[in-house]
């Protein structure tokens, strides 16, 4: 800073005043370089010094400045900002410049912190500030209290910058657009407590889906806070999502009513969009009405137009979900029972071709067994005719070779009486034994009184 | 913590789909047909028990606890209740 005289505050400079004249001026010279510097002011009553100090030289200039009605007072400059650098501090260096002139400018970090757009060079821009004199290296330049852009609003300027830095990092891109959660469970909502909003949203969804849970989160959507406590409140939602399973978070809607420019901006601050971007649950937006498009909708997994809309999007209507749920009951019924019916008739198919098949067979076996039991049959019946003639014949046979026929004619059959054994034998009997001759018409018992062998021939 | 959660009515009611695709598409043996029968009900009954929930609550957040994202809420006042 340059330095000051500690007396300049004193000082009082009628603004009507546009020209010192010698008398005005010696009294300011005195008034302002103090006692020491006062020494040095000529004898013969002149106004300035024969020979002044550098640093004497700078105050009276700063003091001149100071006092002057129009650099006294904050001045609006317009110019083309160039050579613009930052400090390590947050300062900025620059120089205004048009045409045919520049002066060197300084915005301090505390002021470049209220300035929602970077400062580049080429930027038209009206600056406001006084001019000081820096004594050390006699430079001279403008520290400023507020700058803005030419031809566009401050804010505009700024959500372009964002925009296009944003854009370059590819937040806006398709790629990174995750899709909105078929059938979520919960829903998280960070808009402001107050207003007709989170009662529309609300009311929206209740209708479509009341079996959804819904976490709000109330902000504040417009104000210096606000998007600070937006980019916090997505965060935080993605924390508990994150880290506790029973807050599990499907779907989160950014929302607000509509604005002006100005009060929507809080959506366009790059912390908001970077929050919004990094967002792992599936982000919905339903900010402004309309035609608002935000930076945070660019980034969102999906823009809605109005919050209602928003909500809307978010959630399913359960009756359509319970429709298509039966049909696809219906239709699973539908086919298993198609496939058990054409199963069904191939069965039937197969059991009445084999059915065929059998009874053919069959027909065909019991044909030829028919024939089998003909064939039988006349055999039988012919062996029988063959074994009845045989036995009338065998019969008629044995009957002539009866021994009762024989005994008829004379014949008599002797047996022992010891043992009841037919005698062939004139050997097989002694004298004295008793036999039994019998006859066709009876027995004898006689004893054997001689036995005569026959005379061998 | 749980390694096997329930389904999601979502990746329930597309293997729906799937199967219904399949008993229209393919030509299935009966066994095959049955196998998904039983598949496709089971998934029927997941997509009924999401569908059948009671009504969800509204809730506000209040605080955030650090460990486990534990979360403190209470019931958001709707003027609009019924």
């Amino acid at each position: 800073m340059s330095p000051r005289n500690p007396k300049s505050k004193n000082s009082q400079t009628d603004g009507s005043q546009q020209q010192l004249d010698l008398d005005a001026a010696s009294a300011v010279v005195e008034m302002f370089l103090g006692d020491v510097l006062a020494e040095e002011v000529n004898q013969n009553n002149r106004l300035v010094p024969d020979i002044w100090s550098v640093s004497a030289l700078t105050a009276y200039f700063q003091s001149v400045i100071e006092n002057d009605p129009v650099l006294g007072m904050p001045v609006v400059v317009e110019g083309e900002l160039s050579n613009v650098k930052r400090s390590s501090r947050g300062h900025v260096y620059f120089t205004l410049k048009d045409g045919k002139a520049s002066i060197n400018g300084i915005l301090w970090a505390s002021t470049v912190s209220r300035l929602k757009f970077k400062l580049e060079d080429g930027m038209a821009v009206y600056l406001t500030g006084k001019i000081e004199i820096y004594a050390p290296s006699g430079n001279y330049s403008i520290v400023g209290k507020k700058l803005e852009p030419v031809g566009v609003g401050a804010l505009q300027l700024a959500f372009e910058q964002i925009k296009e830095k944003l854009e370059a990092e590819g937040l806006f891109l398709d790629i990174h657009k995750k899709p909105i959660s078929e059938f979520p469970r919960r829903i998280g909502i960070i808009t402001s407590r107050t207003g007709a909003v989170i009662h529309d949203m609300l009311r929206v969804i209740r209708q479509k889906n009341p079996g959804v849970d819904i976490l709000i989160l109330p902000v504040a959507v417009q104000g210096e806070s606000a998007f600070a406590e937006i980019a916090t409140a997505i965060k935080r939602l993605n924390q508990i999502h994150r880290m506790n399973p029973r807050y599990k978070i499907d779907t989160l809607i950014l929302a607000r009513g509509g604005g002006s420019f100005e009060d929507l901006f809080c959506f366009s601050e790059e912390a908001v969009v970077r929050a919004v971007f990094e967002s792992d649950i599936p982000i919905v937006t339903g900010i402004g009405h309309e035609p608002d498009y935000g930076l945070a909708d660019a980034a969102a997994d999906y823009s809605a137009a109005t919050p209602t809309a928003a909500a809307d999007w978010a959630v399913p209507d359960l009756r359509l979900l319970m429709r298509e749920h039966h049909y696809r009951g219906e239709i699973l019924l539908e086919l298993m029972n198609d496939e058990l019916m054409a199963a069904e008739y191939e069965l039937d198919q197969k059991a009445t071709r084999f059915t065929e098949l059998v009874t053919l067979v069959l027909e065909n076996e019991s044909r030829s067994l028919l024939r089998t039991r003909e064939k039988l049959t006349d055999a039988i019946a012919r062996k029988l005719e063959q074994s009845e003639q045989r036995m009338a014949r065998q019969s008629g046979e044995l009957s002539a070779l009866s021994p009762l026929d024989t005994m008829k004619r004379g014949y008599a059959i002797t047996t022992s009486l010891k043992d009841n054994k037919v005698i062939r034998s004139v050997a097989a009997v002694s004298t004295g034994d008793t036999i039994t001759v019998r006859l066709e018409d009876g027995t004898l018992h006689a004893s054997v009184s001689e036995i005569e062998l026959k005379p061998s021939i | 913590m749980n390694p096997n959660p329930q389904p999601t009515f979502s990746s329930s009611a597309n293997a729906l789909d799937t199967i219904i695709d399949r008993f229209k598409s393919s030509d299935l043996t009966l066994e095959e047909a049955l196998q998904l029968f039983e598949e496709g009900v089971g998934h029927l009954k997941v997509c009924q028990s999401h569908l059948g929930v009671a009504k969800g609550k509204v809730e506000e957040l209040v605080q955030t606890l650090q460990e486990e994202g534990e979360v403190i809420t209470e019931a958001f006042g709707d003027d609009e209740e019924e």
